[in-house]
């Protein structure tokens, strides 16, 4: 079975949250539906599908991989130039933690970053079905599905008021 | 928080995206005159370089000068970024918005002036890349984790790469609005670097937990940054400087000089961007309510170390701050530093036409960082004048004209780095105002409308 | 996840939760004189422990060390309640509001501390010859009158703000119960409060004026806990940051003491719909914060000292942290630093009851360890031969010292005198704020956003 790609534009949110009411009433799953704006509107404000992600476990991993590294490389430094200096141990555990630590930090930051782009599913090479006017104040609503069902989805973005219905 | 009329996307958009898409001729002139201080400032450290350490005013015993002040205080500037964006990101504080973005940036290009002072200091900068590269692994000299000079790069890249990274994430939303209002090689420039954001539900939230993540771990980051920076001085065991409460002292004025640093960068922006429906009183009042708690806090500590400099009674303790407090010109510099910092600017503060005044509130923040850069100079310079019991090793420092060509240099060097930023990227998080603008509502008690948030959870 | 969230959220009125907490203030049951009585017979076998040790003097000042160590708990924990009550109030947080009245009603114990104050004070040695704060000024007058001026205007403010700020509740407490014993004290303490504009504007001013002072007084007793009790008996202690310490440390033990609290509230007292998740998972993250912070501080005055290795400095740090008092200071360190990090750093973890109240417990029990290290090390170590000066570097290390029945008595009527007068103040003034938290109500209201139902609050002024 073909699908096909919708994007309505609206300038109202409440005409988009009437939309996709109207849209999830019709029969359209709520996974094949999503919305575009230009800044954030509050968790479910729409009636979308709210995602899941993991990204909690990036900073995790990532603190790991850190710490084992800095543990590593202090270590190994100290034992492969054992020269005591002010009097402290070869393996000095205090200066060690300080390293470890920040280390652990930036391990735990580059992950977290690499987890925001993984779970926000960037980079995207193609835009795709978009409209520049999303970064204006419009709101899109985008709809996959199939080409039978695509008139049934144009009437009701239609009905609730859409300045504009981009097909691809 | 009292709020203004709303403005529509297209004209947050519009208004701050002005010296993006446009080059106003105030912005070439003063890139021009900057760069010009810049490039004084390189022929200096090219001049050094070529003449010795000596053109500078270090002496024995004060081999730490200028630079290393400079150095702290940049690091201290920096901080302001991850105070501002972080710990008011974390406590959901409205009245961030404006202010975000320009706090991070600075303390981005702060840190890299900072980092530029020990490779200047050190008089034959190319000698400190033996230290990390292969020259000296090849010989199995490995760098010596136990100095705390080790633990100083590794804390400021840190600090660097996440305030970099940070800047960026939140930079995404609005380079795909840029991108959008851009034609040419510029909207694939943009494209590229937007990552082919959308603005759906999922790109949000995920921008909204990356927020809070970030915060949470660079939090940690800003406090032992400054840290290691005071172990640089407390671990060692020159009079005045072996003690215990640097750490928290040092982070507390950097925290105290990096905020008064940003209403000094918010003011300005208002006026040179005009950018008087974004920048209100409410966020002046609100940092000069902040740099009252930090104030307050910061003298503490200060009170501390010199009641407990003073504890054992030793000899050599006392001698550096009869010098500091008692002896001119020190004295002088001691109690402009005093006055600058705290006596003049905190009780101003105290009244609310004072910190709701863009006049007043500029002055007092960059009278703080005059005396808190003076702080830095009067915590390194003395202790190290009397560092040896002997009175014959007793010395002075004097700056000289090539350390204060350098110092202003550094000051250029920043304010042409946020200026060359602001050319490409907004200084003010387009995302973040549209996002607080549909958060505004208000609750009726009685006759009176009390402004409102809406609050997701 | 998404029906929790997006549910219509449920916003009782000003009247319900007034009738509902005058309904339990007045209900004075079986169970509540059960542990009065319980917590008054332990406050007596503290009395007879401070008895006993009183009986044998202050001339071997280790035996007051374990007593030291239960006034700085005390300290550090009750008499820093009122200190999130007056930050909360400065930062305008609206989830403050069920939970102030039960942090300043704590400020009550200050007048248990405030006497405890007294016999630790005349444990301490006279200034002259050793190194403290107050240098060379007649004993008498510096460190015995100041502290006890300090603390007692401390515990000055903090009678004075729990009076203040429960004004109008007492006014409700009068009009509801106007005959009975309580209502009858109630009239005298409401001073003729009516509740006109005026009197708000005034209690509002004063709230803040008064938590200002508090908060920047407190650390000032701190200051003088660690000067005088501490660091003015260890030779070689010049640690700049221990003031600070302890005062980060006071906080955490405030936020800890504070979750215990309202889950004791909660549970036993029927308040589920005022201590709720929102000031759980509020509070969880100063605790979080506090406790990365407690390891901060011990870690700015190790390595320093680690690094210096100064003889002083040597002999220190294997007294209070590798020899004798190892294990106390390993035990705070997994309760006050490891334990809460590992917990509060999981968001499902924080955002519960019974994860910040469980971390909440150990940091109090971590807390009182701590502080015996901190106070039985420095009271054991003796005074230097009549004659001799007070020396900069510990002569020996002394042994760990070991609690006797006496100190257990005493620890344990210590902490139970507090909570007997938290108990006895919560039939006096209200345990949750009427009016504070009526305000809240009327400052917030549930509105339609679009596909879902929001709340919306607002500041006050």
């Amino acid at each position: 079975m073909a699908n096909t790609q919708l994007l309505g534009l609206f300038e109202d949110p409440q005409k988009v949250a009437d939309a996709m009411g109207e849209l999830k009433g019709a029969g359209f799953p709520v996974e094949d539906l999503d919305i575009y704006s230009g800044s954030p509107f509050p968790e479910g404000a729409f009636g979308e599908h709210e995602a899941e992600h993991r990204l909690f476990m990036f900073p995790l991993v990532g603190a790991l991989i850190g710490f084992s590294i800095g543990l590593l490389w202090t270590a190994g430094t100290q034992i492969s130039y054992p020269l005591i200096t002010g009097g402290k141990p070869i393996l000095s555990i205090p200066p060690m933690t300080i390293i470890m630590y920040e280390n652990t930090m930036l391990g735990a930051i580059l992950f977290t970053v690499l987890g925001v782009l993984f779970e926000s599913r960037l980079p995207k090479r193609d835009l795709g079905l978009y409209d520049e006017r999303i970064t204006e104040g419009y709101i899109g609503i985008y709809v996959d599905c199939p080409v039978e069902r695509a008139s049934a989805a144009e009437a009701v973005l239609n009905s609730n008021g859409a300045e504009e219905i981009k097909k691809a | 928080m009292y709020y203004r009329r709303t403005l529509t996307e297209a004209q947050i958009n519009q208004q701050l995206l002005g010296t993006v898409l446009t080059t106003p001729l105030w912005w070439i002139v003063l890139v021009s005159l900057l760069g010009i201080v810049v490039a004084g400032a390189v022929g200096a450290v090219g001049w050094m370089i070529n003449q010795g350490l000596g053109v500078t005013g270090l002496r024995q015993p004060v081999f730490w000068g200028f630079f290393i002040t400079n150095f702290i205080f940049w690091v201290g500037i920096s901080h302001a970024g991850v105070m501002i964006s972080a710990i008011l990101r974390l406590s959901q504080a409205e009245w961030r918005r404006p202010m975000v973005r320009a706090a991070e940036t600075m303390t981005v290009f702060a840190l890299m002036a900072s980092l530029a002072m020990p490779l200047v200091h050190a008089g034959r900068p190319w000698r400190i890349f033996y230290w990390v590269f292969p020259y000296d692994w090849a010989r199995g000299i490995w760098p010596d984790v136990r100095s705390p000079l080790v633990w100083d790069p590794i804390a400021i890249t840190t600090y660097l790469t996440s305030s970099m990274l940070f800047v960026y994430t939140a930079l995404i939303p609005d380079l795909a609005i840029i991108r959008d209002r851009s034609t040419g090689w510029r909207r694939s420039v943009y494209g590229v670097l937007s990552l082919g954001w959308h603005g759906n539900p999922r790109q949000w939230k995920i921008q909204g937990f990356a927020g809070i993540l970030l915060s949470a771990l660079i939090l940690p980051v800003f406090v032992s940054v400054h840290s290691i920076v005071s172990w640089d001085f407390s671990v060692s065991l020159v009079p005045s400087w072996h003690v215990t409460i640097f750490a928290p002292y040092f982070v507390i004025g950097a925290v105290h000089s990096g905020v008064s640093a940003v209403v000094t960068l918010m003011i300005i922006m208002r006026k040179l961007y005009k950018l008087e429906n974004f920048i209100w009183e409410e966020h002046i009042d609100a940092l000069a309510r902040l740099l009252m708690v930090v104030a307050l806090a910061w003298m503490f500590l200060f009170w501390l170390d010199l009641v407990f400099a003073l504890w054992l009674r030793e000899e050599q303790e006392i001698t550096v701050w009869m010098l500091r407090m008692f002896e001119p010109p020190w004295s002088w510099l001691f109690f402009l530093f005093f006055m600058f910092s705290f006596v003049i600017p905190v009780p101003l503060w105290m009244f609310r036409r004072v910190r709701r005044s863009f006049t007043w509130m500029l002055w007092t923040s960059l009278l703080v960082n005059f005396g808190m850069f003076l702080e830095r100079f009067l915590i390194i310079v003395p202790a190290l004048m009397r560092k040896g019991p002997q009175t014959f090793t007793y010395a002075t420092y004097r700056p000289s004209p090539v350390e204060f060509t350098i110092i202003f240099g550094t000051i250029a060097l920043v304010c042409f780095l946020l200026l060359i930023f602001s050319k490409f990227f907004p200084l003010i998080p387009l995302w973040e105002e549209k996002e607080g603008q549909l958060l505004i509502d208000h609750v009726k008690v009685g006759n009176v409308y009390v402004p409102a948030l809406v609050k997701e959870h | 996840m998404a029906h929790e969230e997006h549910a219509i959220p449920q916003v009782p009125t000003h009247q319900e939760v007034a009738s509902d907490i005058m309904a339990r203030f007045q209900n004075v049951n079986q169970r509540y004189w059960s542990w009065v009585s319980l917590l008054a017979l332990l406050f007596v076998g503290g009395i007879v422990g401070f008895v006993m040790r009183l009986s044998d003097g202050f001339d071997d000042r280790s035996n007051w060390g374990y007593y030291t160590a239960t006034l700085s708990f005390l300290a550090s924990t009750f008499l820093a309640m009122p200190i999130i009550s007056a930050g909360l109030r400065l930062a305008k947080a609206n989830w403050r509001r069920p939970l102030t009245r039960l942090t300043e009603n704590m400020a009550i114990t200050g007048v248990l501390i405030w006497f405890m104050l007294i016999p630790a004070l005349i444990a301490l040695p006279p200034t002259e010859g050793r190194l403290s704060v107050w240098f060379d000024f007649p004993h008498w007058m510096a460190f015995r009158g100041g502290n006890l001026m300090v603390w007692g205007t401390v515990v000055l403010i903090g009678l004075f703000l729990l009076w203040l700020l429960a004004v109008p509740d007492l006014a409700a407490v009068r009009d509801h119960m106007p005959a009975s014993p309580r209502g009858k004290l109630a009239r005298v303490l409401s001073v003729g409060w009516t509740g006109n504009t005026r009197q708000w504007r005034v209690l509002h001013s004063g709230a803040l004026l008064f938590g200002a002072f508090y908060l920047l007084l407190y650390p000032t007793l701190q200051t003088l806990l660690q000067a005088d009790f501490q660091a003015g008996l260890l030779p070689g202690m010049k640690d700049a940051i221990a003031p600070a310490t302890a005062l980060i440390n006071a906080l955490q033990g405030a936020v800890g003491l504070t979750l215990v609290v309202m889950y004791v509230m909660r549970r036993f007292g029927g308040y589920e719909r005022y201590f709720g998740i929102d000031q759980f998972w509020a509070l969880s993250k100063p605790l979080l914060a506090f406790s990365l912070l407690w390891f901060y501080f011990w870690w700015g005055s190790f390595i320093t000292f680690w690094y210096g290795r100064q003889p002083g400095e040597s002999e220190l740090i294997r007294f209070m942290v590798l020899d004798s008092y190892r294990y106390p200071l390993m035990v705070s360190f997994m309760l006050n630093f490891i334990g809460p990090l590992v917990a509060l750093v999981w968001n499902p973890v924080r955002r519960s009851i019974w994860g910040p109240t469980i971390v909440g417990a150990g940091v109090l029990v971590g807390a009182l360890v701590n502080h015996i290290r901190w106070y039985v090390a420095p009271f054991s170590v003796p005074d230097p031969p009549a004659g001799e000066a007070w020396p900069h570097v510990l002569p020996e290390i002394p042994a760990g010292q070991l609690p006797g029945a006496a100190d257990a008595l005493i620890v344990v009527g210590g902490i139970a005198g507090a909570v007997l007068l938290f108990m006895l103040i919560n039939k006096i003034i209200p345990v949750v704020s009427m009016w504070e938290v009526g305000e809240g109500l009327r400052l917030v209201k549930v509105r339609r956003f679009l596909a879902r139902y929001a709340m919306v609050i607002a500041k006050s002024h």
